[in-house]
């Protein structure tokens, strides 16, 4: 039922007052825009001011340690620079190679989990709290620990794998165990999100659907492939949309586990990005590059949900 | 009581006439300083000596190397003000606009009368628009330490001309001990350079004023580092210091390539399985040891300037220099402490070749910017994943977008680092 624009501005109750008056003028359309508008004046200012200035930064030359005001006009020469700068090309690769990967194993772990932990018994509630676990570590935390474990000659990992005799790896000092390892350390912190996502998505799937597969004959690894994975195709894709994203801007373990080294072995593009703008002080350049990377991200996500809501179309005109 | 602590004893009465002189008024100051164990425990210590004497409260705040460089820029870049002292080196030299000139202070009190020979030069202390900003109170260049048991056992001597010459006796040193010719802090990115900085003999500043290495003895310098990281112990390249030094304790190292004031209190520790056994060689190569010259800053925003120069004084003058070397092994910057028999005596075995470091050691003159991109390229190349000369001409072409601060200009001048 439609609410009358006095309903809304509260004026039933003091009829022919001021404020009943106002919203009679306004209209339901105008009063619901005024009520909208605190909540804008905070977006606007918060979001979009700081957004239009990093813009116009961009556009400028502006090392913060020089010079506490902007320098001169350079149109789009700091993202040119930054197009054809090794570091950043470098850092680009590495990135993309952190994100599918760690993307890539917490989708597979993240769902296997899911599946094994999905129900409603005690073991299950205390199974996905605890794989809870990692996720809710501070990523500093998640770094500082893994660069501990992983400690070639002295961390535990190592010393585990030579007490069944197995010679580990230079996990952090050899650069690609050490892009791996980055890989793993993200991927195990993230993965109990896509389970906890993944374990709900199972959870509200129509059980008559699952039972009367079953009573058709079909397998379990039939009833995944047919029945469970592609109804749970949409949300898998929106946390693999989530995952993709959080990887491409990983920063903290990197800060804390490698440092972007052995040399450049494992920079990403956050990292480098970080390093330009607050520890150089680069900033128009690192602005720059910020705007490329949220330019990357956003081509990511429209392409995640691009396919998702093909994919939810395709199901529907099925379930049709 | 060893001799060490009763000289300590002796000066803890020296401080205090010198705090009650120094005229600070500011209720509080605050000091950034590094998170060591050290130098951090000298600056409460006497920070205490200080509140006592003049009232002046020394509230210090202490953080990792890393984090106290990036504190202090951004203390000084947003204008947050927060810090009155700060501790720091030529790696500040993006920010040394920030700073208060200190030539009237270091005048008016003949500060610097009776500190190591230069050491207030360009090059070695921090300068801007000739005026000095920095004022040194730790110095530190790197050490090669060697296990004197070993090198005997593979008949080697401890007299490195070259990095080449070490590469060389490698073989035999690894061969004789079992062990790994030489352990050294690989995890920490930038310490690398002290090899590099050591063999590299050329200029870091063109005569026009920017950044480029001489690419052919680069190279050379390069490829020796590269030659060198496999004489490492296994699985060693991403030591920290305390894994680097231990291994060199342990004997599973002949030597160690690491900054001396971070060790030599440990080797010579009453439990230290190589007390009386190991020495300090003169550092090899034809460049220059990298050197550690932890110096006072005072911001421009500081209020109370005499008070900050009265902390300075206090926190690296003489009175207190011998104390922080004994208790806190910091490396004093001041000529008396190494002529003290008693201390030179217990320190044979390594204060000759520490103290000809000092005399031959310089800063690069280079930018914070500049010195990462060069380490971490010069890890690359150590590792492999790049070659020598493909490495060198990566750093000149982004050395190429690296402005010279001018204060470092002024330094590559005055060190003789720049080309003519």
């Amino acid at each position: 039922m439609a609410r009358s624009s006095s309903q809304l501005t509260g004026g039933e109750g003091l009829p022919g007052g001021p404020i009943a008056r106002a919203g009679e003028r306004l209209g339901e359309r105008g009063a619901l825009a005024l009520f909208l508008v605190p909540a804008l004046a905070v977006i606007a200012v918060a979001q979009f001011y700081p957004l239009v200035e990093s813009i116009i930064i961009t556009t400028h030359d502006w090392t913060l340690a020089r010079s506490p005001v902007m320098g001169r006009f350079v149109g789009l020469d700091n993202y040119a620079r930054a197009l054809t700068d090794p570091q950043f090309v470098g850092s680009t690769g590495f990135t993309l190679l952190l994100a599918v990967g760690s993307t890539v194993i917490s989708l597979a772990f993240g769902l296997g989990l899911a599946l094994l932990t999905v129900g409603e018994g005690f073991h299950f509630r205390l199974s996905r709290t605890l794989l809870m676990l990692p996720m809710v570590i501070a990523p500093v935390a998640v770094g500082t620990m893994w660069r501990m474990i992983l400690a070639a000659r002295v961390g535990p990992l190592n010393q585990a794998l030579a007490g069944i005799g197995i010679d580990g790896p230079n996990w952090l000092g050899d650069p690609n165990w050490a892009a791996a390892s980055v890989i793993i350390v993200d991927a195990w912190q993230w993965t109990p999100f896509v389970t906890i996502v993944m374990a709900a998505a199972l959870a509200s799937l129509p059980a008559d659907v699952l039972r009367a597969a079953e009573v058709d004959g079909a397998g379990r690894w039939t009833i995944f492939r047919r029945i469970v994975f592609p109804m749970i195709l949409p949300v898998f894709l929106l946390v693999a949309m989530f995952r993709a994203i959080d990887a491409l801007m990983t920063l903290d373990i990197i800060f804390t586990t490698t440092g972007g080294g052995p040399g450049f072995a494992t920079q990403t593009l956050s990292f480098w990005i970080y390093q330009q703008g607050l520890r150089y002080f680069n900033i128009s350049y690192a602005a720059a590059a910020s705007w490329i990377l949220l330019a990357g991200c956003l081509v990511v996500a429209a392409g995640f949900l691009v396919w998702r809501s093909r994919i939810s179309g395709w199901q529907r005109e099925r379930g049709a | 009581m060893s001799r060490s602590h009763g000289f300590s004893r002796a000066l803890l009465a020296a401080p205090l006439v010198t705090f009650a002189l120094a005229g600070a008024s500011a209720d509080e100051l605050n000091f950034s300083v590094m998170e060591s164990g050290t130098y951090d425990a000298a600056a409460r210590q006497i920070g205490d000596e200080f509140e006592a004497a003049t009232g002046t409260k020394v509230v210090v705040s202490a953080f990792p190397w890393a984090v106290l460089r990036q504190n202090n820029t951004t203390d000084l870049i947003s204008g947050t003000n927060q810090y009155d002292v700060m501790s720091g080196g030529y790696y500040l030299a993006d920010v040394y606009s920030y700073f208060a000139p200190m030539d009237d202070f270091i005048a008016a009190d003949n500060y610097g009368d009776g500190m190591i020979d230069n050491l207030m030069k360009p090059g070695r202390s921090e300068f801007v628009d000739g005026k000095q900003i920095g004022i040194p109170y730790g110095i530190d260049a790197f050490g090669l330490l060697y296990n004197t048991e070993m090198l005997e056992k593979a008949g080697v001597s401890p007299d490195f001309a070259t990095w080449a010459d070490v590469a060389a006796a490698c073989p035999k040193i690894e061969e004789a001990t079992g062990a790994a010719c030489f352990s050294h802090p690989t995890g920490n990115p930038e310490q690398i350079g002290s090899f590099f900085l050591s063999s590299y003999p050329g200029t870091y500043v063109t005569a026009d004023g920017t950044y480029a290495l001489d690419e052919a003895a680069a190279v050379k310098a390069a490829e020796e580092l590269a030659a060198l990281w496999q004489y490492l112990p296994e699985k060693g390249t991403a030591m920290t210091f305390d894994e680097a030094h231990q291994v060199f304790i342990d004997g599973d190292a002949a030597m160690l390539v690491t900054w001396p004031s971070f060790v030599t209190k440990q080797l010579d520790a009453e439990d230290s399985p190589l007390k009386g056994k190991w020495g300090m060689a003169t550092f090899p190569g034809e460049g220059f040891t990298w050197l550690s010259l932890w110096q006072l800053f005072v911001p421009e925003s500081t209020e109370d300037k005499d008070a900050a120069w009265a902390w300075a004084k206090a926190y690296a003058g003489p009175e207190n220099a011998t104390r922080n070397l004994v208790e806190h092994n910091i490396g004093s910057v001041w000529k008396a402490t190494y002529e003290d028999e008693a201390l030179a005596a217990e320190r044979a075995h390594f204060w000759p070749a520490l103290t000809a470091g000092f005399a031959r050691a310089k800063n690069p003159p280079l930018s914070g910017e500049a010195q990462d991109f060069l380490t971490n390229t010069l890890q690359d190349v150590a590792n492999g994943r790049t070659s020598a000369a493909d490495g060198i001409a990566s750093i000149n072409a982004a050395w190429a977008n690296i402005p010279v601060p001018s204060a470092m200009l002024e330094a590559a001048k005055g060190s003789g680092l720049q080309a003519e």
